[in-house]
């Protein structure tokens, strides 16, 4: 991943949190008396409305100076307050501010006006510095500063100054939380001769207020808190933030003003990187000799990068967005994913395969078309292969028709599991940036139907009269239900593959016993994973006088609770579009005939579908169903239908069949 | 590794919090790699691991107190695509205290063929600020295949004035096919000892020619599971600490610090004439004995407790002035103290109301066991007091804010502790509260409602060790935090999609009294409706404990925090037009481990519904373990049976 791109928006890697937990218990900031500015004072005294959901804190204030310079270096002022309303709120005390080689900090200064006493203030000296995040080699930094008396009650607020020299000349503001936010400004000041271009995402379009000397200045005032929802789109995708582009109108082209534009700069980043060296062609060669067709020696290379070259991010300066050249990759056999797609672009080129960069976010809803080109919309690199007229395209599923380059195939070397012809499940449906030698553009990446994206489930068991099932399940998997579920079992070692099997198991079963556990196909990512398990389950079914009551939905969950607990406010949605079937035979124990029955079930929503039914013949009840997801998006107007759905799905699958003792 | 420091106090806190950031990074010094052998560049898999990522074919740790230094090697053989993890590789180190250098590695692909690290490992800042400055030696290793061995080693040294204690763990989060351990000890005024936990016989740290080594072979690899005890009772080691103390027997030992501990308590607590004077001022002289002692223990719990404290800045304590307590009339004085002086004030009201009663440092079983042959008195590191009532003897804690009277937080409950007396004390073990004093107690009133719904009043109470978790986990919540807490803990119990909302105000503040809120409850979906019937668990409250001990094999005993008992009583009222079909049949099974109960009765158009459970065992040995499961399985068995109901008017061929 290229966290880089992400860095302008608040991140909490674990990194991030064991650093603030360090910070925490180093909480003995020395601090000195001093009043709060002005500024924060003013803000103390404001009377507050009652807000609903009982929030931690209130955003008070928000203010962000932004002053250019002719030569493109950026000074922020920033400042923020907040009170602290609720004891979960306090961790509000403690101020994380990024910055790394090219971003300099300066002046960072807190203060808390507590509810009763003096003001505290704590200044740069004072705070922790933790170089810690995700990636193995970063020059991302953070400063941690911790306000004393940071208790409900308190106002607490905090400034820091950074300069920079930004790679783009654009600012991203994000006056959106998941606090409610007061009061919240925003002031640029350019040189003569400069001006910027306003867009408002989220929000409506507001006016700034003209000032002298070349500033405006925006105001905001109340914003709601954009609540957490599961299964919600990303924050950056219903949170509500201006991004402004400035530049000198004597020389507009220094404007990403355009995706193509943001393309151009990412191909200049990339110039000179994808050249083979003399071990690459001879690489390219050994792994392609015993390949007849093009896309068996596709296949080949994709799989040397998904299987040789081990993800290591190495992002120093200008590193978070440039990758490294072909040769460096190939020889450390370690890169990021900018750096997988450069080798696999390389070796595509020596086997005749052109190949571009996609820029895109690993969350869909960063980027859209309505959205400016800003860089904080991507956090991750792939590749889109564009196939000659001699490979057919069976088979390859993450296709998509371009009008000047023709058939494009999209792949993601960093996604070890996923084989050739798939994409990952956040990639589908979502927005990346195609970077060509003429500039680019954003592009809808397809959404693999549900028939590629399978999971088949078929139980063969006995049921004895005490109520004991036995039998044998398979399951067959490809697409995504085959990539999460062998990333699972690849992550865990020896034993910890049937404890996780057992784990699945408890879930549907009482008394059970595991008896046979197998696993096909686990290392071979382009093909099929199978399980195939037996089991034992005492007391499955339940006696109750001369009846025995039976759950003929064995094991397996569809349904889910996520649409019951709050009311929503945001879409849903799903990970991915699929097919899952699920077929269990139940022998039925001697004596017994079947005196009731669940109905079958039938409902159909335009995202999903799900079909239940149940038939006995031949002292076997069998029970079959089909759970399709067709779209991913659910709007908000079909979240009634969502909940409908898998209440009906719910009621399905715990629900039981009544069997009767037919003979003493 | 951890390692402490004899010297001063400053530097113990550090040594410990590098211990942390060490722990488990093994290496070595000099330029020699040890040889390879064809049968560690060819194997592909090992029998005792199968199935693992990668294992450790070698590490090695050698310490030289006279030299202070460490070396550490380690040699990774690499069995799949998720063992080239460990690749990467982190050293952390503080700046101030520690250099690491001489980091040498290399990976040895599977033909044997030898590709070195020649790059600069990387600093990456840990934290840094205040004078501190944690770094980690950052690198990654070029080419590693599935196959390879990698290899590296590097030393750590530190400011020759330091002495540092050192703790070999054996075993890591990775099959060890070799180790080796050594300590070249320092020889001065300090005098060295160590102690073997948990390291088989015959193969023990000895000490020769000077030098104490371990080698050992075939160490599996450390695994966490649930209800496992402390991880440091389960890890073998070696513990080594440098003491100025000359004496060795074990006895003897506690004896003379046992007295040094009396000598210092005594100090604390004493015999002041204002403690006896406060005493009588807390109690009538006409109380029985019993509530003259309830007197003075709820008197203390009533100063402040700055141990429960929200952590403070340097600032705001220095804003406050708090005034630090030299004994236990200046903590009466001040109104507040830490929970061990509100402990100690304690121990000097008793007495001063004229009762036996003496202090006894215990050793909290939360994160490790007392074990008397480690000579280190740390391991007693709270305080409790034992008053003779009655003649019986009751150990008391009031410096754990919410502990009622009678009861241990469950930490300090059946642990071993040293009673201090002048003569050095004597070894005393702690009650362990019978299942009966913890218990959670549901009552419920709902009604079936026409659809499948099931709605009505919930009534818990939560009792001595179970009410005392809860008001510690929430102290620190406000009204609203602690609503959502109880509230999403009854929701656990019920099915998906259950509403709860708390209809009082549960008495978050209190000590003796139980814990009880009230709750207004649906579950939408209770029944299950196949045609004529409903179909419903007779369970109520069954919820995720039902997912105990869902694996067939373990590695580790099981251990419980405390014992406990669940007690449901659930009327149901029955929907209109529908009777009884069927009910379950009574169980009452009966085992070592627990209790359960499970009983069923309709009357006049509603269900009794009844189930106990009580839980007696505290560390179940690893054998008894398919005993213990079997147990769980019944109770889960026993939930899930079916309460029948069908239309009235239908044709009674049920």
């Amino acid at each position: 991943m290229m966290s880089r791109w992400f860095s302008n928006m608040p991140r909490w890697t674990s990194a991030t949190r064991l650093a603030f937990v360090l910070a925490v218990l180093w909480a003995s900031a020395p601090g000195v008396a001093g009043d709060a500015p002005g500024w924060l004072h003013s803000l103390s005294a404001v009377p507050l409305p009652k807000y609903p959901d009982d929030p931690d804190v209130v955003r008070l204030f928000d203010e962000r100076i932004i002053t250019v310079k002719d030569s493109g270096e950026v000074k922020t002022l920033h400042r923020r307050a907040y009170k602290i309303l609720r004891p979960q709120g306090r961790h509000h005390g403690t101020v994380v501010v990024s910055f790394d080689s090219e971003t300099r900090l300066s002046n960072l200064k807190g203060w808390c006006i507590p509810a009763q006493g003096k003001d505290y203030e704590v200044k740069e000296k004072d705070a922790l510095e933790t170089g810690l995040s995700e990636e193995l080699y970063s020059d991302e930094r953070t400063k941690i500063l911790t306000i004393p008396a940071a208790e409900p009650g308190s106002v607490i607020g905090y400034e820091y100054e950074q300069k920079e020299r930004p790679y783009l000349l654009q600012n991203v503001w994000w006056f959106q939380d998941i606090h409610p936010v007061r009061e919240a400004h925003l002031t640029l000041q350019l040189p003569s001769g400069w001006e910027y271009k306003a867009y408002w995402l989220n929000h409506p379009e507001k006016q700034p207020i003209s000032l002298p000397n070349n500033q405006w200045r925006w105001d905001l005032a109340d914003l709601p808190a954009v609540p957490q929802e599961p299964s919600m789109p990303p924050a950056a995708a219903v949170q509500g933030r201006l991004v402004v582009l400035f530049f000198p109108n004597a020389d507009r082209q220094r404007a990403i003003g355009s995706w193509s534009d943001l393309a151009k700069w990412y191909g200049g980043l990339m110039v000179g990187r994808r050249e083979a060296s003399p071990e690459i062609k001879q690489k390219v060669m050994a792994l392609t000799a015993g390949a007849t067709t093009t896309l068996e020696k596709i296949r080949a290379l994709v799989h040397f990068l998904q299987r040789d070259i081990r993800y290591v991010a190495i992002e120093i300066g200008i590193g978070g967005y440039q990758p490294h050249s072909a040769q460096e990759v190939f020889s450390k056999r370690y890169g990021d994913c900018k750096d997988k797609a450069t080798l696999l672009s390389t070796m595509l080129r020596e086997v005749g395969v052109e190949s571009y960069y996609v820029v895109i976010h690993t969350r869909r809803g960063v980027a859209a078309p309505s959205h400016p080109p800003a860089l904080g919309s991507f956090n991750h690199v792939i590749l889109a292969i564009r196939l000659p007229a001699d490979v057919s395209t069976g088979g390859l599923f993450a296709v998509q028709n371009h009008e000047h380059l023709g058939t494009l195939l999209y792949f993601d070397p960093t996604s070890s599991f996923t084989p050739l012809g798939y994409l990952p499940a956040s990639l589908q449906a979502n927005y990346g940036l195609l970077v060509t030698e003429q500039g680019g553009e954003l592009l809808r990446l397809p959404l693999l139907p549900p028939s590629t994206n399978r999971l088949m489930r078929m139980g063969k068991l006995t049921l004895s009269p005490s109520g004991t099932l036995t039998g044998e399940v398979k399951e067959v998997r490809w697409g995504e239900p085959a990539v999460s579920r062998r990333a699972q079992l690849l992550e865990v070692q020896g034993p910890g593959r049937t404890k996780m099997l057992e784990s699945f198991l408890a879930t549907f079963l009482g008394g059970f016993t595991l008896t046979k556990a197998e696993v096909g196909n686990l290392e071979k990512y382009d093909e099929n994973l199978m399980l195939d398990y037996n089991f034992v389950a005492e007391n499955y079914a339940k006696r109750a006088g001369n009846l025995l009551l039976v759950r003929p939905r064995v094991l397996g969950q569809k349904s889910s609770d996520l649409l019951e607990r709050k009311e929503r406010k945001y879409p849903f949605e799903f990970s991915t579009a699929s097919m899952e079937t699920d077929t269990f035979e139940i022998a039925l124990p001697p004596g017994y005939e079947v005196d009731e029955l669940p109905p079958p079930v039938d409902v159909n929503y335009g995202f999903a579908a799900y079909r239940s039914k149940i038939e006995v013949s031949g002292g076997v009840l069998k029970y079959s169903r089909t759970y399709e997801v067709k779209d991913v998006f659910v709007s908000t107007a079909q979240l009634g239908e969502l909940k409908k759905f898998y209440r009906q799905v719910m009621a399905d699958e715990f629900t039981s069949a009544v069997l009767r003792r037919s003979s003493p | 590794m951890a390692r402490r420091s004899v010297l001063p106090l400053y530097y113990l806190s550090w040594g410990i919090l590098l211990g942390i950031l060490l722990g488990g990074r093994p290496a070595y010094a000099g330029d020699d790699w040890l040889p390879i052998s064809r049968e560690d560049l060819a194997m592909t898999s090992h029998p005792a691991s199968p199935g693992a990522h990668a294992i450790f074919l070698y590490r090695e740790e050698e310490t030289d107190d006279t030299a202070s230094f460490t070396s550490y090697y380690y040699r990774i053989k690499i069995f799949t695509e998720e063992g080239k993890e460990r690749a990467n590789v982190e050293i952390p180190y503080l700046k101030q205290r520690v250099n690491v250098r001489d980091i040498k590695a290399r990976v040895i692909r599977p033909d044997g063929t030898v590709v070195n690290f020649e790059g600069k490992p990387f600093d990456k800042t840990v934290v840094k600020g205040r004078g501190i400055k944690f770094l980690a030696k950052t690198f990654t290793l070029p080419d590693v295949q599935v196959g390879s061995i990698i290899e590296y080693k590097y030393k750590m040294e530190w400011d020759r004035r330091l002495l540092y204690d050192t703790r070999w763990i054996i075993p890591e989060d990775l099959f060890t096919l070799r180790t080796r351990f050594a300590l070249r000890p320092y020889h001065g005024y300090l005098r060295l000892r160590w102690i073997n936990v948990r390291i088989p016989e015959g193969k023990l740290a000895k000490e020769e020619k000077g030098l104490i080594h371990l080698e050992l072979e075939n160490i599996p690899a450390f695994q966490k599971e649930e209800y496992m005890p402390p991880e440091n009772e389960l890890k073998s080691r070696v513990d080594f600490f440098y003491t100025r103390s000359s004496e060795m027997d074990t006895d003897k030992f506690w004896k003379q610090e046992g007295k040094r501990m009396y000598e210092e308590v005594d100090k604390f607590v004493g015999h002041r004439k204002g403690i006896e004077r406060a005493a009588a001022e807390m109690v009538s002289p006409h109380d029985p004995p019993e509530t003259k002692l309830r007197k003075l223990y709820a008197r203390v719990q009533q100063i402040r407790n700055l141990s429960y404290e929200h952590s403070k800045t340097e600032m705001e304590e220095k804003r406050e002035k708090l005034k630090k307590a030299e004994n236990v009339e200046e903590v009466l004085k001040h109104g507040y103290g830490y929970g061990g002086e509100i402990t100690w004030l304690f121990l000097a009201l008793a007495r001063g109301a004229g009762f036996e009663a003496w202090p006894v440092l215990v050793s909290r079983r939360n994160r490790y066991f007392f074990n008397p042959n480690i000579l280190d008195t740390r391991q007693v590191d709270d305080n409790v007091v034992l008053v003779h009532l009655n003649s019986q003897d009751l150990y008391l804690d009031p410096g754990t804010t919410h502990c009622p009277f009678g009861l241990l937080p469950w930490g300090e409950t059946g642990v071993k502790g040293l009673r201090l007396e002048k003569d050095g004390g004597v070894f005393v073990t702690t009650p362990l509260p019978p299942s009966s004093a913890s218990r959670i107690e549901r009552k419920a009133h709902v009604e079936l409602g026409e659809a499948t719904a099931l709605e009505g009043k919930l009534s818990v109470t939560f009792t001595g060790l179970e009410a005392l978790r809860r008001r510690l986990t929430e102290r620190d919540e406000d009204e609203a935090g602690q609503r959502k807490s109880l509230e999403d803990e009854i929701k656990s119990w019920l099915p998906v999609g259950s509403t709860v909302e708390l209809q009082n105000a549960p008495d978050w503040a209190g000590t003796e009294e139980p814990l009880r809120a009230e709750f207004k409850i649906r579950m939408p979906n209770w029944a299950n409706s196949v045609g004529r019937r409903l179909l419903f668990p007779v369970a109520l409250f069954a919820g995720s404990k039902q997912r105990r001990f869902e694996h067939a094999n373990r590695i580790y005993p099981v251990y419980f925090d405390f014992p406990f008992q669940t007690s449901d009583e659930v009327t149901l009222k029955l929907p209109t037009g529908f009777q009884v079909g069927s009910l379950p049949d009574a169980r009452n099974r009966q085992t070592p481990f627990g209790q359960y109960e499970m009983s069923c009765q309709a009357q006049a158009g509603m269900l009794r519904l009844v189930r106990r459970l009580s839980s007696e065992g505290l560390l179940i040995p690893l054998q008894y373990y398919a005993g213990l499961r079997g147990f769980y399985e019944t109770v889960r068995s026993g939930d899930d049976e079916q309460v029948v109901l069908q239309y009235a008017q239908v044709d009674q061929r049920n």
